[in-house]
């Protein structure tokens, strides 16, 4: 009796899955789920760091209304293709962004849109919570003050209500809302500063690894609120965890030295990958 | 492929994986023996196939055992997960495998007592044969991962049913021939339902390792036996499980 320990990984006649050679080779896409319609369109997406290639020709649809996790080894890529859609590599200098990233077919780095503007209609939250040394109140009402989203006090109150209310931050902070934002736990942090992005009434809410910081209680109910997000924001969350991506995602990316390797539903991504790479990365098996 | 990054997880992995193909070696025994000792009259081996039940029982709680501790602690996915849980699936088939082998030698030693019945117990032997033999290639096909013989022992289903048929028809002319073979004829139409229950166990094996390998559910049209119109089919007959 022959003796396979080692079973043969996921593809069909038991075999491996296929290792497409690593230049040039196109990201395994399959079959799309009851997703929405595409936001974000990349197409041939590359990045540059003072001439050094850190993002090679990515070409990947981001649903709306739908939690899209990018995910993959340190350095993959995933946080600077994150950082395309709303153009924080314009801030790094000697970076280069090449390809196109339209939203609702707009082309967002054409030189007609104005970053400022494009940022608050695509709203990041970042690993470590990043609160204005101002009270929770201000933290909230800063955005659409200073986008004209509220002309009065009372229509400033209604809104910073109600993105305490959709970040689920309310019921803790109603009666301290003049205190500092940083007197908040790490948790309530992050909550807050979802709410701040909230309040600008984005399209796209952009994370970057928002509960890594967290304990298991606080990242349950960030996982929690993203669900309940999803429901009126395209959401792209990069996570080192691949349980979060699993638990949160409807829609995975898996990304490797700079490329798109495979993207998917995640449920196909996360029992039956196509790809080799990322096989190994979600089995835990990169050396 | 690759090991984990985390040896003791793969450790666990092939262990239990091992450990799979260790119990479906007692159980394809167990099947070989309880044939063998009807056919043989040999009491003995009767009653060592039933003692040795207990351990296959044993093993199969192991097993339980083994993949939710390696599913709680490690939260295998993809390939790993599916692993994981056809270690878990096969272990019932056998442990289940190994009841009907127990009880076919439990009524051996039955028969023992009796007149031997040459022409009958011939039968059930080489049903049984056929079986065995179906339970070791899917085996086989389990400790090599190889799917193509899973799918083969899948499509050949048919001859179990064929030769559970035949024995059915074989043993109803005797009993009406002779009504006092009618209580040994009757163990033997048990046995060879347990045989062919056997028989799609060792089908639902492979649909196992189908999915453990590809991650696709088998989807495949079993081919079925033109039956004689006289003859108790699967669709007809209420004792054979679909």
């Amino acid at each position: 009796m022959k003796f396979n320990l080692f079973r043969a990984p996921d593809g069909v006649e038991g075999g491996a899955p296929a290792e497409t050679p690593l230049m040039a080779a196109p990201p395994v896409v399959h079959s799309s789920g009851p997703v929405g319609p595409t936001k974000i369109a990349a197409r041939d997406v590359s990045v540059f760091y003072s001439g050094k290639q850190a993002l090679h020709d990515v070409s990947l649809d981001i649903p709306d209304k739908t939690v899209t996790a990018l995910i993959g080894p340190s350095g993959c890529g995933k946080s600077t293709f994150l950082r395309t859609m709303n153009r924080m590599n314009d801030t790094i200098p000697g970076c280069k962004v090449t390809g196109r990233i339209e939203m609702d077919g707009e082309d967002i780095n054409a030189k007609s849109v104005d970053p400022v503007l494009l940022r608050a209609r695509v709203g990041m939250v970042f690993q470590k919570p990043n609160p204005f040394p101002k009270t929770i109140y201000e933290n909230v009402a800063y955005g659409p003050r200073i986008h004209g989203l509220a002309t009065s006090r009372a229509e400033l109150d209604v809104v910073v209500e109600a993105s305490l209310k959709r970040a689920g931050l309310w019921e803790e902070v109603a009666d301290r809302l003049h205190s500092p934002g940083t007197g908040l736990s790490g948790g309530q942090q992050q909550r807050l500063v979802i709410a701040r992005a909230i309040a600008v009434e984005p399209e796209v809410i952009l994370m970057d690894e928002p509960c890594s910081a967290l304990d298991p209680i606080a990242t349950a109910k960030i996982e929690e609120l993203i669900d309940e997000l999803r429901e009126r924001y395209c959401i792209v969350i990069v996570t080192h965890s691949m349980a979060q991506a699993a638990r949160v995602s409807q829609r995975t990316a898996f990304f490797h030295m700079g490329r798109l390797i495979e993207t998917g539903d995640t449920e196909d991504i996360f029992t039956n990958p196509r790809e080799r790479r990322t096989l190994d990365y979600i089995t835990g098996r990169f050396g | 492929m690759n090991q984990h990054t985390v040896k003791a997880y793969g450790d666990e992995l092939n262990q239990l994986t091992a450990e799979v193909a260790r119990m479906g070696g007692l159980a394809e025994a167990q099947v070989a023996d309880a044939v063998d000792s009807v056919a043989r009259r040999d009491i003995a081996l009767a009653r060592a196939v039933v003692d040795r039940d207990a351990k296959l029982d044993a093993m199969h709680r192991d097993i339980e055992r083994k993949a939710i501790r390696l599913i709680a602690l490690r939260q295998p996915v993809a390939s790993d997960l599916r692993r994981a849980l056809a270690s878990m699936k096969l272990a019932v088939d056998l442990e289940r495998t190994g009841d009907l082998a127990k009880n076919i030698a439990k009524r051996g030693l039955i028969l023992a007592e009796g007149d031997p019945m040459p022409p009958l117990t011939r039968s059930i032997e080489r049903m049984g044969k056929l079986v065995s033999m179906r339970l070791r290639d899917v085996l086989d096909a389990y400790a090599a991962a190889e799917v193509d013989g899973a799918i083969a022992v899948w499509n050949t289903d048919d001859e179990v049913d064929e030769h559970y048929n035949a024995l059915f028809r074989e043993l109803l002319t005797y009993m009406m021939g002779d009504p006092r073979t009618i209580t040994a004829g009757t163990h033997l139409l048990f046995m060879a339902k347990n045989l062919e229950r056997i028989g799609d166990h060792a089908t639902n094996i492979a649909e196992t390792i189908y999915y453990e390998i590809t991650g696709q559910e088998f989807t495949g049209e079993r081919p079925r036996w033109n039956p004689d119109p006289l003859a108790p089919t699967a669709d007809t007959d209420p004792t054979t499980t679909a």
